[in-house]
């Protein structure tokens, strides 16, 4: 056993949601992991939970593949241990993890973060994923990627102690990623890079279809009715830029408003997504290139910039006046996406 | 108010904003994200610190962390808008 071992990690492009910025913190340089990335993630869809921490109703906004991503992704082998498994393999997590680090394997699960790994004096648990790419012995501490330990995604440090606290205290009802798949249990997933191989190529058939039912809102998670078919309040596609503004106008208009800036920031990340997976269709010859696509579109990612920028200021200032501006930028990346999806996706398929 | 002013008031409010920083030594031509680790969210509280302090406004598309590589940059949106 290294006194000190750090697993490979890039900085995210896309940090919206734990798992997303997990996957792509493991994968985001991998030529190959591209070409999967790229075939998938285009359409949006969204629906209405409850939220964990609160209760309340919340607009949960997400790209597909969302969470399962993390277990479908062919250039990530992920198991999932039970915590049962945890103890009997291992007697504790501190243990766990470095041996699964020493294997090459990155850990991600649920921790309470609340009053454990943020030492804050609360009396309420913040159950939340923990990616675990790291550690070193003498100074017994984990390197971590997560979202509270900042005012944005980023990479630092959590003990050993504050690991194991946040780990014991966390019961089965309250680990979302287990409980939804696997009722009754908790655990974690240990992730191992599995890149030497080419496992997937650029899938433009994926790319077409899944362009054309993004622009006319159809239910993509149709096609997985094998694994999955409890949902039916999911709105898909460009309709989400509708509900985001319906929602953002009730929350703001609420007697306490709430600034949740989470659908916003997942919209921004699908726009820089989506105009990277244009730049690669372009200098990959399955698009020709136009300078007149690429600056339409880069307006579309600087309008839901500007919205979800535009919170974020609104939740400082408590300027709630100035919330009838979401609308007209969303409505203008609206309208401006269709346009040019509709060209690429023309273009996509006279290149066939 | 001259340019010298606007940076001197600037850095007071940069101090306030980001309290980490040692505003005495910051190199205001360094990479803001890069070297001061000023993100998307911190860059909005900074533009909204100074806009309290010089009764400028910005525009909403002028809020992204893009638009500054530089706290040069900053103080000269500033400037630009004061002039």
């Amino acid at each position: 056993m290294a006194n000190e071992k750090i697993l490979d990690v890039t900085y995210p492009g896309i940090t919206s949601w734990q798992w997303h910025a997990t996957l792509f913190s493991i994968l985001g340089n991998d030529e190959n992991a591209r070409k999967w990335i790229f075939s998938n993630y285009i359409q949006l869809r969204c629906y209405t939970i409850n939220e964990i921490f609160t209760g309340d109703d919340m607009l949960f906004t997400d790209m597909m593949p969302g969470s399962s991503s993390l277990k479908e992704c062919p250039y990530l082998i992920s198991s999932l241990m039970t915590k049962e498994q945890v103890d009997s393999y291992c007697g504790n997590i501190i243990d766990f993890v470095i041996k699964t680090i020493d294997l090459n394997g990155y850990v991600y699960g649920v921790f309470d973060e609340a009053k454990i790994l943020c030492n804050a004096e609360v009396d309420y648990k913040f159950p939340h994923e923990l990616f675990i790419y790291g550690y070193n012995i003498e100074k017994e501490i984990f390197y971590v990627g997560d979202f509270t330990f900042g005012e944005h995604y980023t990479y630092s440090t959590v003990s050993f102690s504050d690991v194991e606290r946040g780990y014991d205290v966390i019961s089965a009802p309250e680990d979302h990623m287990f409980k939804d798949d696997y009722k009754g249990t908790r655990g974690l997933y240990v992730i191992l890079k599995n890149n030497e191989t080419t496992y997937y190529t650029l899938d433009i058939e994926l790319i077409k279809r899944t362009l054309k039912e993004y622009l006319n809102c159809e239910d993509t998670k149709d096609h997985f009715r094998m694994m999955r078919n409890r949902f039916t309040d999911t709105t898909f596609g460009v309709d989400v830029y509708d509900k985001v503004i319906e929602q953002i106008e009730k929350q703001l208009g609420a007697d306490e408003p709430d600034y949740d800036v989470r659908s916003l920031h997942l919209i921004y990340d699908h726009k820089v997504l989506m105009l990277e997976r244009i730049k690669y269709l372009m200098a990959n010859d399955y698009l020709p290139f136009s300078q007149a696509i690429v600056d339409e579109y880069t307006s579309v990612v600087e309008n839901t910039q500007t919205a979800r920028n535009l919170l974020v200021r609104i939740s400082i200032t408590e300027e709630i006046d100035r919330a009838d501006r979401f609308a007209k930028y969303l409505s203008a990346a609206k309208e401006t996406e269709i346009k040019v999806l509709s060209q690429v996706l023309e273009q996509l398929e006279q290149n066939a | 108010m001259d340019k010298e002013t606007i940076k001197k008031q600037s850095l007071e409010v940069i101090e306030q904003v980001l309290p980490e920083l040692d505003v005495e030594n910051v190199d205001t031509s360094a990479s803001i994200t890069d070297d001061y680790d000023v993100n998307s969210v911190s860059i909005i509280k900074l533009l909204v610190g100074l806009e309290d302090k010089f009764d400028v406004s910005f525009e909403d598309s002028e809020l992204a962390l893009n638009k500054y590589a530089s706290f040069d940059d900053v103080i000269d949106s500033v400037e630009k808008k004061m002039n």
